[in-house]
């Protein structure tokens, strides 16, 4: 209510609410994603490693040692007031491309701070700052495809990766990891070892690949959530907090677009598809009607412009097509970490995530089976 | 757009050349290769007879000095390297990493070689 007071007076602020996604010139999945990755990035303290260049990868930078606390409070600002103008939905294109620019150069100018998990969000918000509403990112998917095309190129040129080494001594010596040993100690050889060492490099080639064409682009995502989902239950690790900027860039990948959403419900969808609005629809694009009393086969029937979705499958579209979803799962991931702990946090959280990945693939076939499309 | 899909793809495309680079240089970064080692060290450095502490050593290289790394530890070795041959040239200081990578005998590394 004094929300809708302030809008009264003040029409163009909502534009500006940070939990908006769909006002943008940036597509609205592509702006929920940066968000998350910028937030990460602050959550996990990066403004604080921002400093002097400081044993630079580029040598020149030692200039600024005559300059002290020029090039820190430069890259500070630099990062800081993008940032907020990005929270702000304040001209996100550009606001990501400073972004991505300045975290290459804090990343340059010093070689101890150098980290892939916050590379890669660099890489992120340079690739996200190029497309329009409308646009497919292209271009993040492919960015994504080098990641683990390069990663697989380094194991691939390992010896410990073929012999299995790098994995009984990560995995069964400086983890001990118990699923890991229990297989183990029943063969007594590095045969599992290889096995999972020869899979992740195979996994890794095919994802790569996959990322690079648009007919499997779809198989490379279900096998990345495979894959790290495999990780993060059995490793119980993030690998800083890699495992969570993979989650966020297949943000990337949802195709659907924020269009009002009329949603039929009856019975216990109804009370189901009030809570997912309530919950979740931020950019405000649900409209629901109780069908209690009309006679209609589904009990949940989504409708856009261009499909209708029923049941599971319409759960899934409603989820999907809410950047209130992503936001909200982000923080009740950041606030398990923060409040229950490891490994209590890591339990739930993988029940949660395995749980999500059902729902999704069984909401994902319901579509296929149920789904009505108005385009010719 | 267009200059901007230009840009972008010479970004993608340095990182191709990073990756096919890092084949010849035994470093490890901007080329994606994370956790394709794990490799437990330890870092010591003596400057005029005294062996400096922990802390000591955190605070010069800004780095752990006693942790296992899930990178190329060739990483280490560059940090390291690179300090000594410029803030530190004056210090004269020796320094040794006891390293084992994935399991494999201990080995250690000095500066200078």
């Amino acid at each position: 209510m004094v929300l809708s007071s302030i809008e009264q007076n003040y029409p163009w602020l909502p534009k500006y609410y940070p939990w908006r996604s769909d006002t943008t010139e940036m597509r609205w999945n592509i702006l929920v994603m940066c968000k998350l990755l910028l937030v990460i990035l602050i959550l996990n303290g990066f403004i604080w490693k921002i400093g002097d260049p400081y044993i630079p990868h580029l040598s020149f930078l030692d200039m600024f040692q005559d300059f002290p606390g020029t090039y820190k409070t430069t890259m500070r600002i630099a990062f800081a007031i993008p940032a907020g103008f990005l929270l702000i939905n304040y001209r996100p294109r550009l606001m990501c491309f400073i972004l991505g620019i300045a975290i290459i150069l804090i990343l340059l100018a010093s070689k101890s701070i150098f980290r892939n998990h916050i590379f890669i969000c660099a890489c992120v918000f340079l690739m996200s700052s190029i497309y329009k509403k409308g646009d497919i990112p292209r271009l993040i998917f492919i960015q994504l495809g080098i990641v683990y095309i390069g990663a697989a190129v380094n194991k691939l040129f390992h010896v410990d990766w073929w012999n299995g080494l790098y994995m009984h001594n990560w995995m069964g010596i400086l983890m001990e990891n118990k699923p890991y040993l229990l297989i183990f100690n029943k063969t007594e050889n590095l045969v599992f070892a290889q096995a999972l060492s020869w899979f992740s490099m195979f996994l890794e080639v095919v994802i790569g690949i996959f990322l690079f064409t648009n007919r499997f682009r779809n198989t490379a995502v279900y096998l990345i959530v495979f894959f790290h989902l495999v990780l993060f239950t059995v490793t119980m690790q993030r690998f800083g907090h890699f495992f969570d900027d993979i989650v966020i860039i297949l943000i990337a990948f949802v195709t659907k677009e924020s269009v009002p959403m009329q949603v039929y419900a009856k019975g216990g969808w109804y009370s189901l598809s009030i809570w997912i609005k309530k919950l979740f629809d931020w950019n405000q694009k649900i409209t629901i009607k109780n069908t209690n009393s009309e006679s209609s086969e589904a009990g949940l029937l989504v409708s856009t412009d261009t499909h209708e979705y029923r049941n599971l499958g319409a759960v899934t579209h409603l989820l999907f097509s809410s950047g209130g979803f992503f936001i909200v799962f982000f923080f009740l991931d950041y606030f398990l970490q923060l409040f229950v702990g490891h490994p209590v946090e890591h339990y739930i959280l993988s029940v949660v995530y395995w749980g999500m990945l059902i729902v999704f693939v069984l909401g994902k076939q319901s579509i296929k089976e149920s789904s009505y499309s108005f385009q010719s | 757009m267009r200059i901007g899909l230009v840009l972008a793809w010479l970004f993608i495309a340095s990182q191709v050349v990073l990756i096919v680079y890092s084949r010849f240089i035994p470093e490890r970064f901007f080329c994606w290769a994370p956790f394709d080692e794990q490799t437990v060290y330890k870092i010591n450095v003596v400057m005029d007879g005294d062996s400096l502490s922990l802390e000591e050593i955190e605070k010069r290289y800004r780095y752990s000095p006693d942790a296992i790394e899930p990178r190329a530890i060739d990483n280490i070795f560059s940090i390291v390297e690179q300090y000594e041959k410029t803030y530190g040239k004056t210090d004269n200081a020796k320094v040794s990493i006891t390293y084992s990578t994935n399991g494999h005998p201990s080995k250690t590394w000095y500066y200078p070689q």
